[in-house]
């Protein structure tokens, strides 16, 4: 769970919880850990078990990645494969950060 | 890729949806007017499913409640007949609606959910983001 030291919360929305899915998670996390060393946490939400929280988080598509925390809130939609990429594109990694 | 050979590739995108409700099926006609891909229409489940097999589609967004063969039958034999195109299932992000595709998911069938209504600029950015790269959306 997120606690006071977590950095970045993020939900990710699918449409089911297959191994693929938590595998993205996992790679989210690797990247995360790599950039931010236990600051952060990844939730994954079935919408389909879930819905009321993705109405919560304003979500209308799966897959869509929601930054929670820290403000403003954040949404990404599409193809979520490259943490990279994604992490990028939020502003979160910088073509700096992401150099090995 | 130059940007015209991007531009030709997006051209050629074909793109299906597949709703009773002809108002529905405008909204993504609308939607899509002025953007470079190919729209088909169905009215049902099963014209859908001839239109899918003729046309090879790159991308369907397909109702939940039809009439007819409903939006999860039509999702199984779309997923023998073309597996390998994403199929976005068009549905309200309510219990009621969404629990019909839990067995769905439990069999293995692969689909993405949306909610229900998507006004214009949520279609044409789920259309965009399956043909492009992902997008932050507020």
């Amino acid at each position: 769970m997120a606690d006071d030291q977590t950095e970045y919360v993020f939900r990710l929305y699918s449409s089911d919880k297959h191994a693929k899915m938590q595998v993205l998670v996992n790679d989210f996390q690797a990247v995360l850990e790599k950039h931010f060393p236990g600051g952060y946490h990844v939730e994954l939400i079935d919408v389909l078990s879930d819905p009321d929280q993705a109405t919560e988080d304003r979500v209308f598509v799966t897959p869509t990645l929601v930054k929670a925390h820290p403000e403003p809130v954040q949404r990404i939609i599409g193809n979520l494969s490259k943490p990279d990429e994604v992490l990028a594109i939020l502003g979160i990694l910088t073509r700096e950060t992401k150099k090995p | 890729m130059t940007g015209q050979r991007k531009a030709r590739a997006i051209m050629s995108k074909r793109v299906l949806v597949i709703d009773d409700e002809q108002a529905a099926r405008e909204a993504f006609v609308y939607a899509l007017d002025d953007e470079p891909y190919a729209i088909e229409t169905a009215a049902s489940g099963e014209e859908g499913l001839i239109k899918a097999q003729a046309q090879r589609p790159d991308l369907i967004f397909l109702d939940l409640r039809m009439p007819g063969i409903d939006g999860v039958e039509t999702l199984r034999r779309l997923q023998v007949c073309c597996a390998e195109v994403p199929v976005y299932i068009v549905t309200g992000f309510r219990k009621e609606y969404v629990s019909a595709l839990e067995q769905a998911a439990r069999d293995g069938l692969t689909f993405e959910v949306t909610d229900k209504p998507l006004d214009d600029e949520q279609i044409r950015a789920i259309t965009h983001t399956v043909f492009g790269p992902p997008k932050t959306f507020d």
